[in-house]
């Protein structure tokens, strides 16, 4: 288990607006839970790439609010942390679009039927403030507005689909998901890698079998 | 065990050492695991005392818990709102949506109900890679034996032959749900070297593989309208007929707070391992849910099981600072180049040997007063990377961003100091017994995945997981969705009935623990948590 502390000072901080003194060097989760806080569910992979966690967070001297990915944050003295229950209704509620590979027609086209709201951006930068894992959304959005799918797609490698991004839009832009049909187009459109069709066309002339 | 040497000093000792001697190849890889991997231990192996599998040796601590008493009676059961489906499919990683996909794909009606929420899972850490032939000069034979190898010969053949011939076609599979791999200039996909292969046949996507594969199987089965899923909704119990067959399950709703009954023509079981259960007080690199609850319900429906004294410690977890560890280091760093090495900047142990092998050196070298200790009494050896990067500048910012964003996290600056690394409960080796088909040895219920035993033996390579998912998973899918609809669909805890009655007649003691865990002790998530 990964909680055994040194120091026995504590850290006051507020969690949903009541006050929680928790053990220091601890990520926010590690902290909530040592401290036996029993309301929180939102925890999977302590590794930041589930994007559960995700928390709204104002440090003590800061004016502006954060999210963070709470496995990801460590505690500080004086913070204020709020579990942003609303919205896991609210992003799911955003979530209309409906596709199967291979999309029919173009996908340039098929992004915009499917996310209409794309053209729509106000570049607030909301999006891009939002993302806990740092990556260019706004960008992103523009880049899939102008039909560069790949480019688009591209920028979101280090995205955990933690919706911030699709919860802060003032648009109903849902950039996570644009990025991932993005993505997924770009996979599924590229030609068969040599390799693999090879492999794949050996093994079907039953040329490689497996003997014991 | 010896002290070994303190970090603050062994980190000034430190220094790059591009050609730095590597001791003699280990002779005899059977006496260094008897002496020092934890599978080898006695006391880490009791005979069970109830169940299919009495009298097989088992961990203590998951001894305790498969024999251990039901949260469940008949009135719960009774007062649970009923649901009706054709296939059930219990955990929602990479196993679990593939199958939920493939029985969708072929017509029927699927409920996907998972813990935590869809995609939470191990998959979703994988960082190494998956496994599959596919180069000129590799063979499915070549995998086949080294898979086997690897396990100690202890693997069901039948299964690893099948799931090995099943590698390409499970790449082309994942590529036409979306997921990309990283290719080369030529188009080619990139392939690496795994401990204890002979050939480089990891296909990879950064050190996001998992991440990547569980964001595209993820989106395909919200898009799929044969699906439902149910997020925080446990499987308490399975549920039997007169005639001892799977038909359904009782889930918990821990947003509702409320039992459910899914009445199911076939149950799929893909609810992955159980690092966090922390055998024998060790990290763990899983992910919170993994308590090994697929294990407790088979087990008392009468499933057989096997292997289940044999667990993977992955060589490389974090073991400084210490809130971090037991994260894993990916194996596809040492593939990469990066090299073990112990206080006295000697490398001990070819680092693409066997996992276990290497687990087992790395616990010499720390016994023996070679490692580097902390505060805590902990020990560890160097993961040195910064060889790696003197010798391929760029490399690990390429190709290791998960890596990078956690030395970030710990303050390590990975280019020039080497990281503090001690194994990490990794993977269940064993588990439910199936058949090619992923049937167990009850009717009407499924396994695949890390539930699921057979494949790895004793030992698993590097790669196998992702690939063991994904071709078991489908395979799961289709068979559940061929499977006809019994005669009898009586849901009744009879099964539980005749287990009460075995604990009763072996006087095995309550000893507060309920199973299925659910959740580790410490992750104060409890039923009645929002």
């Amino acid at each position: 288990m990964t909680t055994a502390v040194t120091s026995e000072s504590y850290h006051e901080i507020t969690v949903n607006g009541m006050p929680l003194s928790v053990s220091p060097n601890h990520s926010l989760i590690q902290a909530l839970w040592k401290s036996g806080h029993p309301h929180f569910k939102r925890a999977s992979c302590l590794e930041g790439v589930c994007g559960s966690c995700r928390m709204m967070v104002k440090y003590c001297g800061q004016s502006e609010v954060r999210f963070v990915l709470a496995c990801q944050s460590s505690v500080e003295a004086g913070m204020q942390v709020l579990f942003p229950q609303h919205l896991e209704k609210q992003s799911s509620a955003l979530l209309n679009h409906r596709y199967q590979l291979p999309s029919s027609g173009a996908d340039e086209q098929r992004l915009h039927d499917l996310f209409p709201q794309v053209a729509h951006c106000r570049h607030c930068h909301g999006c891009t403030i939002a993302c806990p894992k740092g990556i260019d959304v706004e960008k992103g959005i523009t880049l899939a507005h102008e039909g560069k799918l790949k480019a688009a797609g591209d920028l979101f490698i280090n995205c955990v689909m933690c919706d911030l991004c699709t919860t802060s839009c003032p648009e109903n832009i849902a950039p996570n998901y644009v990025a991932l049909f993005a993505r997924r187009t770009t996979a599924f459109n590229r030609p068969l890698p040599d390799n693999l069709a090879a492999r794949l066309q050996a093994l079907q002339r039953g040329e490689l079998t497996i003997n014991y | 065990m010896d002290n070994g040497t303190p970090l603050e000093q062994a980190r000034c000792e430190y220094r790059i050492d591009l050609n730095r001697p590597q001791r003699a190849a280990e002779k005899e890889h059977a006496a260094l695991l008897q002496r020092f991997h934890p599978d080898y231990a006695s006391d880490n192996r009791i005979p069970l005392t109830i169940g299919v599998n009495r009298h097989d040796p088992c961990h203590p601590q998951l001894a305790a818990l498969l024999q251990s008493d039901s949260q469940t009676d008949e009135q719960t059961l009774a007062a649970a709102e009923q649901i009706e489906t054709e296939i059930l499919v219990i955990g929602a990683g990479g196993a679990g949506c593939s199958a939920a996909l493939v029985a969708a794909e072929s017509g029927a009606d699927v409920l996907l109900a998972t813990k935590l929420r869809l995609g939470d899972s191990n998959t979703i850490m994988a960082e190494g890679g998956i496994q599959a032939s596919i180069e000129a000069g590799d063979t499915p034979q070549a995998h086949f034996d080294e898979t086997l190898r690897a396990g100690h010969h202890c693997s069901n053949k039948q299964l690893v032959k099948q799931m090995v011939l099943d590698g390409p076609a499970v790449i082309q599979w994942l590529i036409q749900q979306g997921m990309q791999f990283d290719h080369d200039q030529r188009g080619n996909l990139c392939t690496r070297r795994a401990g204890g292969t002979s050939a480089d046949r990891i296909l990879y996507y950064r050190d996001y593989t998992g991440l990547e594969m569980m964001r595209v199987l993820r989106e395909a089965v919200r898009q799929h309208h044969k699906i439902n899923t149910a997020d925080y909704s446990p499987a308490v119990e399975l549920l039997s007929n007169c005639s001892g067959h799977c038909t359904g399950a009782l889930l918990y709703s821990i947003e509702q707070q409320k039992y459910s009954v899914v009445n199911a023509q076939s149950v799929i079981l893909a609810s992955g391992g159980l690092g966090r259960m922390h055998l024998n007080g060790y990290p763990t690199s899983n992910h919170v849910g993994a308590t090994g609850d697929g294990l407790v319900l088979a087990y008392r429906l009468g499933a057989k099981l096997q292997a289940l004294d044999s667990f993977q410690y992955h060589p490389t977890g974090l073991a400084w600072p210490q809130t971090l560890a037991g994260t894993l280091i990916t194996e596809g760093i040492r593939s990469a180049g990066a090299q073990l090495v112990n206080s006295r900047g000697e490398r001990f142990i070819d680092e693409l040997a066997p996992r276990d092998v290497v687990c087992a050196a790395i616990l010499r070298e720390c016994s023996e007063g070679r490692g580097i200790s902390l505060a805590s009494g902990r020990q560890g050896v160097w993961l040195d990377t910064p060889v790696l990067e003197q010798q391929q500048p760029g490399m690990l910012a390429k190709h290791f961003p998960k890596f990078i964003s956690l030395c970030d996290k710990a303050k390590i600056d990975p280019y020039h100091s080497p990281l503090l690394v001690c194994p990490t409960l990794h993977y269940q080796n064993g588990g439910v017994v199936i058949n090619e088909a992923c049937e167990t040895t009850i009717p009407g219920l499924f396994c695949a995945g890390e539930v699921s035993g057979g494949i790895h033996g004793k030992n698993r390579i590097m790669g196998n997981a992702l690939l063991e998912i994904i071709s078991f998973g489908r395979r799961a899918g289709a068979a559940a969705a061929a499977r006809e609809m019994p005669d009898n669909t009586e849901r009744s805890l009879a099964h539980l009935e005749r287990f009460r009655h075995e604990r009763q007649q072996h006087n095995i003691k309550n000893s507060g623990q309920q199973g299925p865990l659910l959740f580790p002790h410490y992750a104060s998530f409890n039923r009645e948590s929002a």
